[in-house]
């Protein structure tokens, strides 16, 4: 729990409401439009797509609307029931954005500063984490930045560097706690792993979910989206791809040609960052689709 | 935020949710001064529960020594530093609550996330004893003990204003409206752990295989069929007692948790300043000098401990009613004392336990003719 944001409240909570109604905004990302094939590994793809620079702000989280917590009338401006508190001195990490179709396949890479890796999110400890969010109807504005508003649904794409680890079979707890080791495994895990799965696949780096508004992010069946991260020389990349032609109509539409918005969210295990305490970018950023050649 | 009434604290208090009370309220009795620490409950628990991966460290139900022991380390003490004390105005309490200390902060719940290493200890510290040394030759002879330790056993609480329940951003825990058991909703779980940090008792757990947390179920598939939980009844000291808590202004004398709760007054509950409204409820051990039983157990302790001490003997139903605890599967409802005989009764009425107060005595002759033999009888 962050302490000391409270004052920084109100005035935050002004000055970004006031950003968003008479600023120009985000300037747009460019998702550019390249003829080869992309993959998640291919950094090829990268080579001519332009780096935009994401400013985020620093968030945490805040009681239940009442007395002293967010004016009232702010949280109705902002269209949610979140509780999150702002804070403007608050350490952000710098980070930037590319984004590339082929008129099959669409990818964005994030990359941003992070001083230390973390790749364990166990009793004590929290994953570093990065987070896409789009309206579900490309041009819609009016689901909330915070976490989407009811009836009108936004799809989230979290990686998870926890994951991204166990994938490569590097699971840090292992060595913190060595006690695993030769102990009975009753009946209980298998019916717990089999009702309530951990991850959408046992490979999976990601989740993808939709959100009508704080408290309400679900799990999709199908998850369409891929991504891989990998952390060097104080930075995390990850890169997310997906087909054009959306899975389902809980994924976010992304038309060749076409305009839509997106949010970034990004979680510092270092920070012990989890839920709502996150960098984000709070604004609908315009997201520019290139037309398909 | 809004208002309700913590009997417990003899206030009113700020809490996240209006909810409804539910139609029944869990709750059960511990006689601390019979708990001889054989963790027994822990392993039944354990054993029942927690065998999974990722489940390693959990003990839903743990027994820890008071006054150095702890599961996980210190959980009790770290929070009472945050809430910087509070003080009793006799039996209103007058300090904060970890809710009203968090609402200074814009926050839900003042709590701690403790560390790995803290859950890895469950019986450190245990049989400590406070007080100084033991020497040799040495007789204590007076209570409260001047050197003394005890057994705290501990599960979910299953409080009726859950601080979980008020830290969760997804409303993943929830109190059953049928019998105010608390659970985690393992498809809405998110893993973010507020429960963890929320929870006065730390009995909330993360799994970091599932990527959830989880907690103790009351056992609920038992109570649903009107069985006492594992814990309870596979407590060796008998010292627990199962069954249902009324509101405190309509206590059923013939309700065993009432009686010992609201009418005799016997009962307390564990860290009551906390604010989340307990309720488990436990007989305060006798030996332990009172200071530190009030910061635990709240103002009750005195009278608690002179009734146990002074009318617990005289009285015919009082000494009945704890014979009863721990004989009989069945989550005895009623009770009555009748002829020095305790009878339980479970939820449709049925006679579900029979114990005397005093059990049947014969006393041999030393010498048995029959067989020409003498014998030591022992009693």
């Amino acid at each position: 729990m962050r302490k000391g944001l409270v004052a920084a409240l109100s005035i935050a909570l002004l000055v970004v409401w006031s950003a968003v109604s008479f600023a120009a905004g985000p300037a747009p990302i460019k998702v550019s439009y390249i003829s080869k094939p992309i993959t998640a590994d291919n950094s090829e793809i990268w080579k001519s797509a332009k780096a935009q620079p994401v400013e985020l702000l620093s968030a945490s989280q805040s009681n239940h609307l009442g007395k002293g917590a967010i004016p009232a009338e702010d949280a109705k401006k902002l269209q949610s029931n979140a509780r999150y508190i702002f804070d403007l001195t608050g350490e952000v990490p710098a980070m930037s954005i590319k984004a590339v179709h082929n008129g099959k396949t669409i990818a964005i890479q994030l990359t941003w500063a992070d001083k230390s890796e973390n790749v364990e999110n166990a009793i004590d400890s929290f994953r570093d984490s990065v987070a896409l969010m789009f309206p579900v109807t490309a041009m819609a504005f009016n689901p909330s930045p915070l976490m989407g508003s009811k009836g009108e649904p936004v799809n989230i794409w979290q990686w998870r560097a926890d994951w991204q680890a166990e994938k490569e079979k590097r699971r840090g707890l292992d060595k913190r706690q060595p006690q695993q080791d030769g102990i009975h495994v009753g009946m209980s895990d298998e019916i717990m792993k089999t009702e309530y799965p951990g991850k959408p696949s046992p490979d999976a780096t990601m989740i993808e979910y939709v959100s009508e508004g704080y408290g309400t992010i679900t799990k999709l069946k199908d998850q369409p989206v891929k991504a891989a991260g990998h952390y060097k020389d104080g930075k995390w990349t990850v890169v997310f791809v997906r087909d054009i032609n959306r899975a389902s109509g809980s994924d976010a539409e992304l038309l060749p040609g076409k305009k839509t918005f997106v949010n970034v969210a990004v979680w510092n295990g270092q920070n012990s960052d989890v839920n709502g305490s996150k960098a984000i970018s709070v604004v609908w950023i315009p997201l520019h689709i290139d037309a398909a050649k | 935020m809004t208002d309700v009434f913590n009997w417990q604290i003899k206030r009113n208090m700020k809490y996240t949710f209006e909810s409804p009370k539910p139609e029944k309220q869990f709750a059960a009795v511990f006689d601390i001064n019979k708990c001889i620490g054989c963790q027994t409950c822990s392993i039944t628990c354990k054993t029942t529960w927690t065998t999974g991966r990722g489940q390693e460290y959990m003990f839903w139900n743990n027994v820890e020594s008071k006054p150095y022991g702890g599961y996980p380390l210190y959980w009790d003490f770290k929070l009472l530093e945050k809430l910087g004390g509070g003080k009793w105005n006799a039996d209103v309490y007058d300090g904060k609550t970890i809710f009203e200390k968090a609402a200074e902060e814009n926050q839900n719940v003042e709590g701690f996330l403790p560390e790995l290493d803290d859950w890895a200890y469950p019986n450190m510290g245990e049989d400590e004893i406070y007080g100084g040394e033991v020497t040799r030759g040495m007789h204590i002879n007076s209570l409260p003990h001047p050197i003394w330790f005890y057994y705290l056993p501990r599960m979910c609480n299953h409080c009726s204003h859950p601080a979980c329940v008020a830290n969760c951003p997804r409303h993943a825990v929830y109190k059953r409206p049928e019998d105010g058991i608390v659970l985690v909703d393992q498809s809405r779980c998110q893993g973010y752990r507020q429960c963890v940090a929320g929870c006065p008792y730390k009995k909330p757990m993360y799994n970091s295989t599932t990527f959830r947390s989880e907690k103790c179920v009351a056992c609920y598939p038992k109570v649903e069929q009107g069985h006492q939980t594992q814990c309870m009844e596979h407590c060796i000291g008998k010292i627990r007692m199962q069954g249902w808590i009324s509101p405190p202004d309509s206590p059923k004398a013939d309700n065993p948790i009432d009686y010992l709760v609201h009418v005799k007054k016997l009962a307390l509950p564990l860290y009551p300043q906390f604010g989340t409204q307990p309720n488990i409820y436990y007989i305060p051990p006798i030996h332990v000098p009172t200071p530190y039983l009030k910061q635990m157990f709240g103002p009750g302790v005195d009278h608690a401990i002179k009734v146990y001490r002074e009318e617990v003997p005289k009285d015919p139903v009082l000494k009945g009613l704890l014979v009863l605890f721990g004989s009989a599967p069945e989550i005895i409802t009623k009770f009555e004392v009748k002829n020095e005989v305790a009878m339980g009764y479970d939820a449709k009425g049925t006679l579900a336990a029979q114990t005397p107060i005093k059990e049947p005595e014969v006393i041999r002759a030393s010498f048995d003719k029959a067989r020409d033999v003498y014998r030591l009888d022992t009693p």
